[in-house]
């Protein structure tokens, strides 16, 4: 298992968030078991991703979803093309 | 052998351009991603090709003037850059086999002369090496086939850094030099091409 740097967690979920739109959006527990982080640091970081627009909360009856934002897409895509970038030299990013 | 000589300082030129090109978009790419997602990997890539820009450009100019400092400072820098590339796989990879892929650069690494010049350049073939090692272990465990091109870069320039310290006797041996230098450098530039062909898209 190789460490996670800040930006990596959040790219995580930000694709764990991507991969549940079809769905309509993703619930907690299902982007907990994907960005394989613990319950207190997905809040402070969907806290952060939510007030630079990365995502947005929708409430529903019973907890929320979370879908991605405009900005948020847009982020994961540059991300993924620096990520492809940094993998072509052998390394992660 | 004159119309030889004119028409190496021409292919060297061709070299030069290349690779001033080509090493500084990798490190402004790179200084951008760094400035966005703060990923040492990032910092790290552009600190290396930054020098290695440095490295060849003084080199270059040596060429012209034929200061031995600048040929000195030259081959630092680009080691140096080598250096930066190689601890980066360290620090971001954590290869498992580091160690045997290590001591594989180490047995190559053959004395040459009591040179300085020479000295850094044997362990500029050194660390090529030990980057094409690692790039190449990264894309075959990784599957990765994007990996696998700058992997032959790479390689073609250590044979080139390999083939100037120990048989560069020869004309033909210059050009071939030279020739390998260039397109192990325009190997480098594939990476560039994400940027450029995937533009605007969106998805995936």
């Amino acid at each position: 298992m190789t460490y996670r740097t800040q930006i990596m967690i959040i790219s995580d979920i930000l694709k764990a968030v991507k991969e549940e739109s079809p769905q309509g959006g993703a619930k907690v527990s299902s982007l907990l078991r994907k960005a394989n982080i613990p319950y207190n640091r997905f809040t402070d970081l969907t806290e952060k991703m939510v007030q630079n627009g990365l995502i947005e909360v929708i409430p529903q009856e019973r907890g929320a979803i979370y879908r991605l934002t405009p900005k948020g897409e847009e982020f994961l895509e540059s991300y993924k093309k620096f990520e492809e970038f940094a993998r072509a030299f052998g390394l992660r990013l | 052998m004159l119309a030889l000589y004119s028409s190496l300082a021409t292919i060297s030129l061709i070299v030069f351009i290349a690779q001033l090109l080509v090493s500084l978009l990798i490190a402004i790419v790179s200084i951008i991603g760094y400035t966005s997602y703060r990923s040492n990997t990032l910092l790290y890539l552009s600190a290396s090709f930054f020098l290695i820009a440095l490295g060849v450009s003084s080199q270059s100019i040596y060429q012209t003037n034929g200061s031995a400092f600048l040929q000195l400072f030259g081959a630092i820098s680009e080691t140096a850059g080598y250096f930066i590339l190689a601890i980066s796989h360290v620090y971001t990879v954590r290869s498992s086999i580091m160690t045997p892929s290590l001591s594989l650069s180490f047995a190559l690494m053959l004395p040459s002369s009591f040179l300085i010049y020479t000295v850094i350049k044997s362990v500029s073939f050194f660390l090529l090496l030990y980057i094409f090692a690692e790039t190449a272990i990264f894309a075959i465990q990784n599957k990765s086939k994007a990996a696998l091109i700058p992997s032959a870069g790479f390689l073609l320039l250590t044979f080139s850094t390999y083939t100037n310290l120990f048989l560069n006797t020869l004309t033909f041996n210059l050009v071939l030099i030279e020739i390998a230098k260039l397109l192990g450098f325009l190997i480098l530039a594939a990476p560039l091409t994400v940027f450029v062909l995937r533009r605007g898209h969106k998805g995936s």
